[in-house]
Parts: C-alpha cells; sequence; structure tokens
C-alpha cells in the first residue's frame, strides 16, 4: 500500500511542479509551486526527514508562496511568444546532462556518511537531544550564524530596493477574524515547536516562521499593519538576531576559549536563548520581508 | 578572542550597527575596516612567525564541526581585502551614498573574511550566500532601471550558480560522506567525485565570471555606483577564484582535470574580455571588460601552474589575484571621478577643452600600468614566476597566450591613457583641474600600492610559502 501512496506523490509532484512551470496565470502558477512545496515536504516525511519537512512547509512553501503571490500582481502575464526551439533544446539537453550526473553519481557506491555516528557519540554534550539542533546551534552553529546573516542581507536589500507595500482593502470582512484567530495559534505553535526543537522535530526557522505567517495575516487584515510597521522597532527586531548570535559566539570565546564554544553543561541554556532570540529575529524578517520597509514621511 | 573569531565577527556586528544607527553609518564603517586592517596586521605577523594558524569551532574538530584554518594563501586574500576596504571606505565617506550601502558593504566584508578562512565545503557554500546577495544589492544601489535591471540578472545567475555549487557539495558528500575541505583529494580519486567537483567548479565560475559565463558581468560591474563598482569587481568575484585555487591547492595533482578547463576558459575570457573592451565605447564599460580578461589571465595562471604541492607556480595566481584586485579598485574609483568631472563617460569624449587631467587620471594611468604588469608592479613580478616556471616546462604556447594577453590589455587602456596624456592644443587656456577630494586619496593610494607592490613583493611571498595547514 505505501508503494502506491508514494508513487501516487512522485506523480503529484511532478504534475504541479509542470502547472507551475507552464501555466500562464501569474496566480495559478504560484499556485502550482504552493502545492508543490506542500507535496514536497510529505516527500521529506516519507524520505524520514520530518525536520526538513517542517521547514520546507513553513519557509518553502509558505513564506516563499506568500512572498510570491504578493509580487504576482504586480508583475504582467507571462509572454505568450515561445522559446526559440534551439533554447529548448539546449536548456533540455543541459537539463539531462546534469540529471544524469546526479543519478549516476547517487546511484553508484559512495563512502559512508561520517557524520550519523559522529553526531550520535557527541550527543549528550551538546546540549540538545535532536541531532538536527545539535548540529544546528552547536556543532555546525557557525554555518546557522551566517546563514542568519545572509536573512539580514536579504532584509537590507529589501529595504534598500523598497517595494510598494502590499494593499490590504480587497481582502474582505472575513480576514479580520480569521486573524484574530490564527494569531493565538501561531504564537502557540511557534512557541511549542522552539521548546520541541530542543528534544524533536522544529527550531528557531520554523518557529519563526509560522509565528511570521500569523502576523502577516494580521498585518493582511489591516489590524496592526501600518501602525506597527511605521516604528523602527520591527527593524531593530529583525536585526537583532544576528547581533545577539555574534556577541554569543564571542561571549562563548571569552567563557572557553573557543568561538562558539558553550560552557559545560551549560550548553541547553544557551542555545534555549540564541534560539529564542533567533525566532523572534526571524519572525520580524520575514514579517518584514513581506510588508516591505516602515513608509517613508 | 582570537584574530580570527574577531575577523568574521566584527564586520557583521559592524552591519548590524549600521543599521540601528544609521547617522553614523559612515563613522561605523571606517571604525569596523580599521579595526580589520588592523586585525589582518597581527594575524600576517603571526603566521610569518609561527606558521599557519588553525581555529576548531565550538570545540567541535572536523569533520564533525567547522574549523577556520588562517595559512599564507588565506592570509594574503585577507589583506588584500583589507587594503581595498580602506580605500573604499575612504572613498564613500567622501561621497554621500544611499541607505543601505554601509550593511550592505560591511555583510560583504564579512562573508570575504569568512570565506577566505573556511576549511568546510558547506561552510563555503553559506559564505557565497550572503556575498553573492550581498553583491546584488551593492549592484542595485545606484536604483537607476539599467542597474535594477542588471541586479536581476546578477542575482539570477548568481543564484545558478549557488545551486550548482550547492549540488556538487551533495554528490562530494555522498561519495565521500563528509565536507570538509579534506574531502577535496579523496574526490579526484573517483570518476563520481570529479563530477562532484566539476559542478562546484562550474558554479564557481559562474560567480567568478570567468568565460564564457561572465554574460551577466559587463552590465552589473558597469551600471553600478562607483564604489560598488570596485568592490564587486576588485572583491568579489576573487572569493569564487579563491575558491578553485583552493581546490586546486587540495585536490593536489588529481585536481589536475579542474586546472586544464581552468586554462582554456582563461585564454577564452583573457581574449575575449580584450576584445570586448578594445570595442567598447563607455569608460565603465571598457573597464568591466577588462575585468573579464583579467579573471581569465588569472584562471589561465591557476590552470597552467601544475600541482601546487609540487611547485610553487600557483604562487603567480595570487600575486595576480592581489595586484588586480588594488589596480581595478582603484581604475573603478577613478573611472568615478572622471565620470563625474566630465557628466559622461563615453570614451571619444575623453578629449576635452574645459578640463586639464587630474589626479583621477593619474590613478587611472598607474592603475593601467599594473594591469598590463609591467615592471616594477606586483602584476609584472607574477607574469615573471609564470612565464619563468612556464619556460622551465617548456610550455611555449601558453607563454605566447600570456603574452598576447598582455599586448591586448596595453592595447585597450591605451585607448583610455593615450586621450588621458594628450596635452596641446585642445585643452584650453582657461581649463581648470578639479579640487582635490578625499576620493582621488583612496583611488590614487590604491594605484600607488598596486605600483610599490612589486618593489615589496617579498612580503607576500613570504606570506604564499607559509606551507598549507
Amino acid at each position: 500500500m505505501l508503494p502506491v501512496f508514494d508513487v501516487v506523490l512522485a506523480a503529484a509532484i511532478l504534475v504541479s511542479a509542470a502547472l507551475a512551470l507552464w501555466v500562464r496565470d501569474r496566480i495559478a502558477a504560484v499556485s502550482g509551486f504552493l502545492v508543490t512545496g506542500l507535496l514536497v515536504s510529505l516527500s521529506w516525511l516519507r524520505l524520514g526527514a520530518p525536520d526538513v519537512a517542517l521547514a520546507e512547509a513553513a519557509i518553502g512553501a509558505g513564506l516563499t508562496g506568500a512572498l510570491l503571490l504578493r509580487s504576482a500582481h504586480r508583475i504582467p502575464c507571462a509572454p505568450s511568444k515561445a522559446l526559440p526551439p534551439s533554447l529548448w533544446c539546449a536548456a533540455g539537453a543541459l537539463a539531462i546532462a546534469i540529471s544524469g550526473a546526479i543519478v549516476w553519481t547517487v546511484t553508484s557506491f559512495g563512502a559512508a556518511p561520517v557524520y550519523p555516528s559522529l553526531v550520535a557519540d557527541n550527543l549528550p554534550e551538546s546540549g540538545a537531544q535532536n541531532p538536527v539542533t545539535a548540529v544546528l546551534l552547536n556543532f555546525r552553529a557557525w554555518d546557522t550564524l551566517l546563514e542568519i546573516a545572509v536573512l539580514f542581507v536579504a532584509l537590507t536589500v529589501v529595504i534598500m530596493v523598497a517595494p510598494a507595500r502590499p494593499r490590504t482593502a480587497p481582502l474582505g470582512p472575513l480576514v479580520q477574524p480569521f486573524a484574530r484567530v490564527l494569531l493565538p495559534l501561531t504564537v502557540l505553535i511557534g512557541g511549542h515547536l522552539l521548546w520541541q526543537g530542543g528534544h524533536a522535530p522544529g527550531g528557531a526557522f520554523q518557529a519563526g516562521a509560522v509565528l511570521a505567517g500569523g502576523a502577516i495575516a494580521l498585518g493582511l487584515s489591516g489590524v496592526i499593519g501600518s501602525k506597527l510597521t511605521r516604528q523602527n522597532g520591527l527593524a531593530l527586531l529583525a536585526i537583532a538576531g544576528l547581533a545577539i548570535f555574534a556577541l554569543a559566539a564571542l561571549a562563548a570565546e571569552v567563557l572557553t576559549g573557543a568561538l562558539l564554544g558553550y560552557p559545560a553543561g551549560e550548553a541547553k541554556t544557551w542555545i534555549i536563548a540564541i534560539e529564542s532570540a533567533l525566532t523572534l529575529s526571524i519572525a520580524a524578517t520575514l514579517f518584514l520581508l513581506f510588508f516591505g520597509p516602515a513608509e517613508r514621511h | 578572542m582570537s584574530e580570527l573569531s574577531l575577523l568574521v565577527l566584527l564586520p557583521f556586528l559592524a552591519a548590524t550597527l549600521t543599521v540601528a544607527v544609521p547617522g553614523r553609518a559612515a563613522s561605523l564603517g571606517l571604525v569596523a575596516t580599521a579595526a580589520n586592517a588592523l586585525l589582518v596586521v597581527s594575524l600576517c605577523r603571526e603566521i610569518i612567525a609561527r606558521g599557519a594558524v588553525e581555529q576548531v569551532i565550538g570545540g567541535w574538530a572536523a569533520p564533525l564541526g567547522i574549523t577556520f584554518v588562517g595559512d599564507g594563501l588565506a592570509a594574503v586574500m585577507l589583506a588584500m581585502t583589507a587594503i581595498v576596504s580602506l580605500a573604499i571606505t575612504a572613498q564613500a565617506m567622501s561621497t554621500p551614498g544611499r541607505a543601505g550601502f554601509w550593511p550592505l558593504w560591511m555583510a560583504t566584508l564579512g562573508a570575504l573574511n569568512g570565506l577566505f578562512l573556511s576549511g568546510d565545503l558547506f561552510n563555503l557554500y553559506v559564505a557565497f550566500e550572503i556575498l553573492g546577495l550581498a553583491a546584488v544589492g551593492l549592484t542595485a544601489l545606484a536604483g537607476t532601471p539599467m542597474a535594477l535591471r542588471a541586479a536581476f540578472d546578477y542575482l539570477t545567475a548568481g543564484l545558478a550558480g549557488s545551486l550548482l555549487i550547492l549540488l556538487g557539495i551533495a554528490l562530494s558528500y555522498s561519495v565521500t560522506g563528509r565536507v570538509d575541505l579534506e574531502t577535496v583529494v579523496v574526490l579526484t580519486e573517483s570518476s563520481n567525485g570529479r563530477i562532484a567537483l566539476a559542478l562546484i567548479a562550474a558554479g564557481l565560475a559562474v560567480k567568478a565570471a570567468l568565460f564564457p559565463l561572465h554574460f551577466w558581468m559587463p552590465a552589473a560591474h558597469s551600471s553600478a555606483v562607483p564604489v560598488a563598482s570596485a568592490l564587486l569587481s576588485a572583491l568579489v568575484v576573487k572569493g569564487a577564484l579563491y575558491l578553485a585555487l583552493r581546490l586546486s591547492i587540495e585536490g593536489g595533482a588529481g585536481a589536475e582535470f579542474l586546472r586544464s578547463a581552468l586554462a582554456v576558459l582563461g585564454t577564452g575570457g583573457m581574449l575575449w574580455g580584450a576584445w570586448n573592451a578594445l570595442r567598447a565605447e563607455r569608460l565603465k564599460l571598457l573597464v568591466a571588460h577588462s575585468t573579464v580578461a583579467q579573471i581569465g589571465l588569472i584562471a589561465l595562471a591557476i590552470g597552467v601552474a601544475g600541482d601546487p604541492l609540487q611547485n610553487g607556480l600557483w604562487t603567480a595566481a595570487a600575486l595576480l589575484m592581489l595586484s588586480h584586485a588594488l589596480a581595478k579598485a582603484a581604475m573603478f574609483l577613478a573611472v568615478g571621478r572622471i565620470a563625474e568631472a566630465l557628466g559622461h563617460d563615453r570614451i571619444s569624449g575623453l578629449n576635452r577643452e574645459e578640463l586639464r587631467p587630474g589626479a583621477a587620471e593619474f590613478a587611472f594611468a598607474i592603475a593601467a600600468i599594473s594591469l598590463v604588469g609591467l615592471p616594477p608592479t606586483a602584476g609584472f613580478i607574477g607574469k615573471w614566476i609564470l612565464i619563468e616556471g612556464l619556460v622551465d616546462e617548456g610550455a611555449v604556447h601558453w607563454i605566447a597566450l600570456l603574452l598576447l594577453g598582455t599586448a591586448l590589455s596595453a592595447a585597450y587602456l591605451s585607448r583610455v591613457v593615450s586621450r588621458c596624456l594628450r596635452g596641446g592644443p585642445h585643452v584650453s587656456a582657461t581649463a581648470q583641474r578639479l579640487p582635490w577630494r578625499s576620493g582621488d586619496v583612496a583611488a590614487l593610494g590604491l594605484a600607488t600600492g598596486a605600483l610599490l607592490l612589486g618593489l615589496a613583493a617579498a612580503l607576500p611571498l613570504t606570506l604564499l610559502e607559509v606551507p598549507f595547514a
């Protein structure tokens, strides 16, 4: 029965991806993208990677989809002029070559990954029972810090380019009650994901994305929109994540002599503190990526 | 706290501060670049005295954790970045820039420092993400439709490059089971591993604007504001070239296939860039095409150097990168000043009556000497080392191509220099010189630095001889 489910899932991913690529209407194409993202996150679950599934659902499908929908209104329909056949052939040949290389490499024998055993051996000292959190916030926390810097740069670029703010008027009378119900739920789920990240799938990125989702719903309903984003406070909260993470990394070096080396026995406290700051900062960043910078007066 | 930690984290902290206190962004940037330069000096002294330094982040040894590796090559790249960043900061302080410049510039500095020190493939990828995104922002800084268009193309090309790099890293993980840089030598031993390396190299070629994947670059570099062009052309593309050199070093004898490809593509870039620079009608575009040619030259130098573990020819590539960074930054800053003074940057309009050539034209001419590689510049020393080694190997065809590239670069740069230097009747008696500004100091300082670097080439060469960690 399960292979049937997997086959249907794989076929559905291909169909929705093709839909996203070939539909002329922008909104329909973005919807195709959203559905593809959700199906892909299901496939991550089937592959036994619930952390990736959560991240894909929250960020890959959810927020990226929201950002694309927000922009889709402003971009004219795809040109009806077809690509010249030579370009089609070249793109097809390139895609086949790359896919062939991947298939060949993946199906042929490789060395066993060194990480599972290393992570399992060092997990007790890492301050987290969830190996993914242990990798993200301890073993390879430097990668995560740089990823927070990527978010920071993305926000800076968006603020600089200053896209027009989305209009909230035509959304209908049900949005506000919906948002009022949704927001407390997202706070609850976000907090749960953050706390759960220590021992089960979850963590700052997923929690931040869920929080941002609730805030965006509230913003679209017009309750907080201009009131909250007009101040600089939200932008400061967004950049605080990078600053706090960097300062924590240096503080840890002062205490233990190793950059990002948390003091023995206190790793859990450090990780929770850093993750809490990151959750708020990520939520603020994603919210601002959607709504754009504060309006200038 | 060690220099390495501060080198990578101070710029990011400065970046957040420049957003939080936009009124003081310029002074914060100055403090950060000055501190960065002091840290690099101290690190270089330590490396010369005690050899390569390593720092295990979080106390987790590779491959589980990530290690910073500060060897001679990393130190030279850090020093290159520090010198250019001082000039760029000086220039940016004298011109009122748009909000967004300082945080993007500081993030670029942090990403470059992190890139040069990283000893881990996946970490290098994340550093490239910061670098690429910040570079797109810097391109868009000018705000003109042309700059936005170029920034969008840059974003698309950069993302394609990133995906190729990420794909290569994922494949190398499936082949060797780890992602630290020591995996590279294992990769060269199997055909699967070589596919992974080739994918990473293809991604790097897009990011370095290596021919024929340079299509996005002339528009991006020529439509950005002068400080951003200088930054993009002098430093950002060096990140990818540095990693190509690093892969060649880590791969040793097994990376010969990568070097052959680099040599061929490099030759193509050198000739194609020079051809376009000869035909360019706008000054900025000429300089941008000259970057395509110079990147080709550097790739050629990496490609023909042979196994870096066997001979020292690769130091020529590092010297050429250093020399190009200083000279090209000086050139873009000078071009910015020239265009500002003239109100246009058409090469045919450089013969002018109302303005006498000033500091900016002088800086351009000195930078041109470095780029062509006339003595006593570092570019000359780099080419000298390379040609000497190639003579020993009897590789006459590479020498011929190198000399052809040199002659072409002299030809396209003299299109500008000859017009600037020509005195005589077309300059009217009332012609004025532009008043001095700190921007001139930056361009002139960098150009002179590139010139004098040849006399002090012993210093980078000593650093480069520090054995790899």
